[in-house]
């Protein structure tokens, strides 16, 4: 099945990649053992690693420009390891749309807007 | 008298930046980052980003202000959450660009039992334009 890039498979590999493009090496994104031991009780992705989706979501599901553009996101669910990711973009309010990461269980792990400014 | 490993030991433990050591105003300094095209390129390849120009893709803009925080406050106390994060684009960047990322911290506040804190990260090109900004939304673990 075809994947678009607003999608993303979080394998061990990618959390590796995305911890030596950030310099983030946090146990709790690289080391299993470490991570099983903590409130999260195991290996959860960089929230950053999913919101890049966001992007990707913005300029293949909308026309919208990328300038002047403001992105407000929260995190509200951890991403594990094996989760398959997909972003979304729809328009809401004038000038807005809503975005969100979602994973294959279809629940929303990123949840926010993307604002344009007025003409 | 003190034996050099003291004050070592001393100077990390008082390096860690606790809610209570962060000062609202305060500028962290400036991390300065080359978009190298090698970051590119493994960007694009694990995000199977196509790209159409030589600017920088707009989601590593994560990449540039993470690593700013990491580098301009190392000592945080462990535990602590990204809850939230904001972006404005002006331009973005050409790959090979030198940039300056600046970090402070412009709100702190304890509510219903958390530690909330904003950063915010202004990212110049070498040439002093403005190229993003960006807020880091953290919980502080304490």
């Amino acid at each position: 099945m075809e994947r678009h890039s607003d999608e993303l498979l979080i394998t061990a590999e990618a959390l590796s990649v995305y911890a030596e493009l950030t310099d983030d090496y946090n146990p709790i994104h690289m080391d299993p053992a470490f991570a099983a031991g903590t409130v999260m009780k195991g290996v959860i992705a960089h929230g950053t690693l999913s919101l890049a989706l966001i992007w990707q979501a913005l300029a293949r599901q909308t026309e919208a420009p990328q300038t002047g553009l403001l992105l407000d996101i929260r995190f509200i669910k951890p991403v594990r390891l094996g989760d398959w990711v997909h972003a979304g973009a729809r328009p809401g309010l004038p000038g807005e749309y809503e975005v969100w990461v979602a994973n294959d269980r279809d629940e929303v792990v990123i949840a926010g807007t993307a604002t344009f400014p007025c003409n | 008298m003190k034996h050099p490993s003291q004050d070592s030991l001393e100077h990390r433990v008082v390096d860690v930046v606790d809610f209570a050591r962060l000062q609202v105003g305060h500028v962290y300094g400036v991390h300065e980052l080359l978009l190298s095209s090698r970051l590119v390129d493994n960007w694009c390849r694990l995000y199977r980003h196509a790209m159409r120009d030589d600017r920088m893709p707009a989601g590593m803009m994560s990449v540039v202000s993470i690593r700013a925080f990491m580098a301009l406050i190392p000592s945080r106390p462990p535990g602590g959450i990204h809850a939230g994060q904001q972006f404005t684009i002006e331009e973005l960047p050409r790959v090979g660009e030198l940039l300056h990322t600046q970090l402070c911290c412009v709100r702190k506040e304890a509510r219903q039992g958390r530690l909330w804190v904003d950063l915010e990260m202004e990212c110049r090109g070498a040439d002093g334009r403005a190229l993003f900004r960006g807020k880091h939304i953290a919980l502080w673990a304490r």
